[in-house]
């Protein structure tokens, strides 16, 4: 197959590339500019702003804020999401399709709108510029995905093969660890990594309840560029890259890993 | 390898007994909601070390059965007894019933070694005990030396083989098989069939097997259960189905079979059309009746003098409406006053090929025509 792609269809698949990769081939020098504005190309190099960004005391606190909110969505995500997709695909009962629905409905709406209907009842609730707002927000999105990405999970599982461990003489407790989950597993990885990015990432509904003293990362990068020039914010967005990468590069990994071992 | 050697993997006939009960199905019943009957009453006794077979379409209740003899489904009202043991109320997983299920429902995540030792692993036994008993279990199935390949990486019937082995390797007390020759293409299923009722001999392990195809049912099993509707049509040696169908359901479903509209008009005699025939009615001497004859116990002949054709034999003039070539058989359709009769004559005997519009005789025995009352089974 990929040796019968035509020269048209690879300057093709080349240009997209080229689209999706620009902004990284943009930030990627300019993170490395010693000027003290942005310039492209940078007149001087070096690692000064890398430098700039560790010192930076609120770039610091918003990471932290950030990781510790993505932690939280990404366990307490799972734990809902799961048993949800568990309950959803395998169990019979009145109003399945309407929860499967309800519960999926935040995928359809834009983040602009889900913000603003948050913002409205969180002012009633006194829960902006919270964690337990930041982290009830950001569940709102990311559930859906582990919903979704575990019936995909659930349904993929070879059927009977529980079945067939019971009658070889397994208890429910050891199907579940010794066979249920182990197949289960990438859907999982997969759920855990998504479910962190996303709310790592997350800007849209986070400027929405951030306050002065909870801003997540993001957050603090989009009000940075807003009032400062400086190439602080290509070397904070290098990092974050790179930290994007590593995880997706794990996930690739252990999933690639669990394909071989497993199926 | 030796039956001896097999026997220690999988001793299965050490406890005495002929023909005494073994398995005992004792009223099984699933109702599903109020008033749906999925298997209704079901009553069989399957004795030491032999084949059952659940034979039915599908909606039988055959599966059902199986599954509540394995545990799997809750049961509404019955008694299951192994050996006098009563496992109505124990949990599937201490049962003790090795089952292979139609899509082999291999471990994905595990070696074959690793599926077939799971059962043994499940009930402690020592590892190089259990790896000498897994690798005797392939050996079995012909499959020595498969052990480190992944499930995925193999046949159909390979998976399938695999799945007989994780089953037999924990020496269960009965064995289960749910359509396990269905997913196979024709070729493979004829081998298997054969491989599977050689093992099931050989170990002499009590086994019941559902199935929908009568052709497996009658050709693998000592005993054949016929289902419909939840219900038990007939029980019987596979013979006793075939020439001896209970009522119209099942002479209908085993088997190709001629079914004509008639009316009894007194103890073994039955008019269809014009004409009546000394047939077998089962003691009925009056009322609408279906009379089925087996399409390769029709034999045909030129058209001729009914004079010349034994009074102990049935015969009826028809003309031939359609010829249709099957390979090993010829099909005729023949139309004998408004019914149609189908027959089948084998090619390699066939002396004379008929054409279609040709006229001829259609002879049979009055024993070959089964007489149903109306509605029978239905």
């Amino acid at each position: 197959m990929i040796g019968q792609l035509t020269l048209p269809f690879r300057l093709l698949v080349a240009c997209i590339y080229l689209f999706l990769l620009a902004p990284i081939l943009i930030v990627l020098p300019l993170s490395f500019s010693n000027d003290s504005y942005i310039t492209f190309p940078p007149e001087s190099w070096g690692l000064r702003w890398y430098a700039a960004m560790f010192s930076h005391a609120g770039f610091a606190q918003a990471l932290w804020i950030s990781f510790v909110i993505a932690i939280t969505v990404t366990i307490l995500g799972l734990a809902a999401g799961v048993p949800a997709a568990f309950a959803i695909r395998r169990r019979q009962f009145i109003g399945r399709e309407f929860l499967l629905n309800l519960f999926t409905a935040p995928l359809l709406l834009p983040s602009i709108v889900l913000g603003l209907a948050i913002l409205l009842v969180f002012v009633q609730a006194r829960l902006l510029g919270t964690y337990t707002g930041l982290i009830i927000a950001h569940l709102i999105i990311t559930t859906p995905y582990v919903i979704r990405i575990m019936l995909t999970a659930f349904s993929t599982l070879p059927p009977s093969v529980e079945d067939a461990a019971t009658m070889l003489g397994a208890s429910p407790f050891t199907v579940v660890r010794r066979i249920t989950l182990p197949l289960m597993m990438p859907g999982f990885i997969a759920s855990a990594a998504l479910s962190f990015l996303l709310s790592f990432d997350e800007v849209v509904i986070s400027l929405f309840i951030t306050g002065p003293r909870l801003r997540t990362l993001p957050v603090e990068i989009f009000d940075y560029v807003e009032s400062q020039t400086d190439p602080m914010t290509a070397a904070v967005s290098v990092v974050l890259v790179a930290a994007t990468l590593l995880i997706i590069f794990l996930i690739e990994r252990t999933l690639g890993l669990s394909k071989t071992i497993g199926k | 390898m030796q039956t001896q050697e097999l026997r220690q993997v999988i001793p299965a006939a050490e406890t005495n007994t002929g023909d005494q009960a073994f398995l005992k199905l004792k009223g099984i019943t699933k109702r599903y909601g109020v008033d749906y009957m999925a298997v209704d009453d079901l009553d069989i006794d399957v004795p030491k070390g032999k084949l059952l077979g659940l034979l039915g379409p599908s909606g039988c209740g055959k599966t059902t059965t199986l599954r509540m003899i394995a545990g799997l489904l809750d049961i509404t009202r019955s008694k299951i007894t192994i050996d006098g043991d009563d496992i109505s109320h124990k949990p599937p997983h201490k049962r003790d019933i090795g089952l292979v299920f139609q899509n082999y429902a291999l471990f994905p995540h595990m070696t074959v070694a690793q599926n077939v030792a799971f059962g043994l692993e499940m009930r402690g036994v020592g590892r190089v005990e259990a790896r000498d008993r897994v690798e005797e279990a392939l050996e079995m199935v012909r499959l020595p030396g498969y052990g480190e390949r992944k499930p995925k990486e193999m046949s159909g019937g390979q998976q399938q083989r695999v799945a007989l082995a994780r089953a037999l390797v924990i020496r269960p007390r009965l064995l289960l098989l749910d359509e396990p020759l269905s997913n196979l293409d024709a070729k493979l299923r004829d081998d298997m069939r054969i491989e599977i009722r050689e093992i099931q001999q050989r170990l002499q392990i009590t086994t019941v097997f559902v199935t929908h195809d009568q052709v497996e049912a009658l050709t693998m099993c000592d005993l054949v259960g016929v289902m419909h509707k939840g219900k038990l049509a007939q029980l019987g040696t596979p013979e006793d189905i075939y020439e001896r169908p209970a009522d119209l359901f099942v002479a209908d479903f085993v088997g190709r079979t001629n079914i004509l509209d008639g009316e009894i008009e007194a103890l073994d005699r039955v008019r269809i059309g014009a004409s009546v025939y000394p047939c077998n009615t089962r003691g009925l001497t009056s009322g609408k009746a279906k009379a089925a004859i087996r399409p390769h116990r029709i034999s045909l002949t030129p058209s001729r003098d009914r004079s010349l054709v034994s009074m102990a034999t049935n015969a009826a003039h028809g003309k031939v409406t359609r010829v249709t070539y099957i390979g090993d058989v010829v099909q005729y359709d023949i139309d004998i006053g408004g019914n149609t009769l189908t027959t089948e004559v084998h090619t390699a005997s066939a002396g004379h090929s008929f054409q279609s519009g040709e006229k001829l005789l259609c002879e049979w025995k009055p024993q070959d025509m089964q007489v149903f009352a109306q509605g029978s089974g239905n």
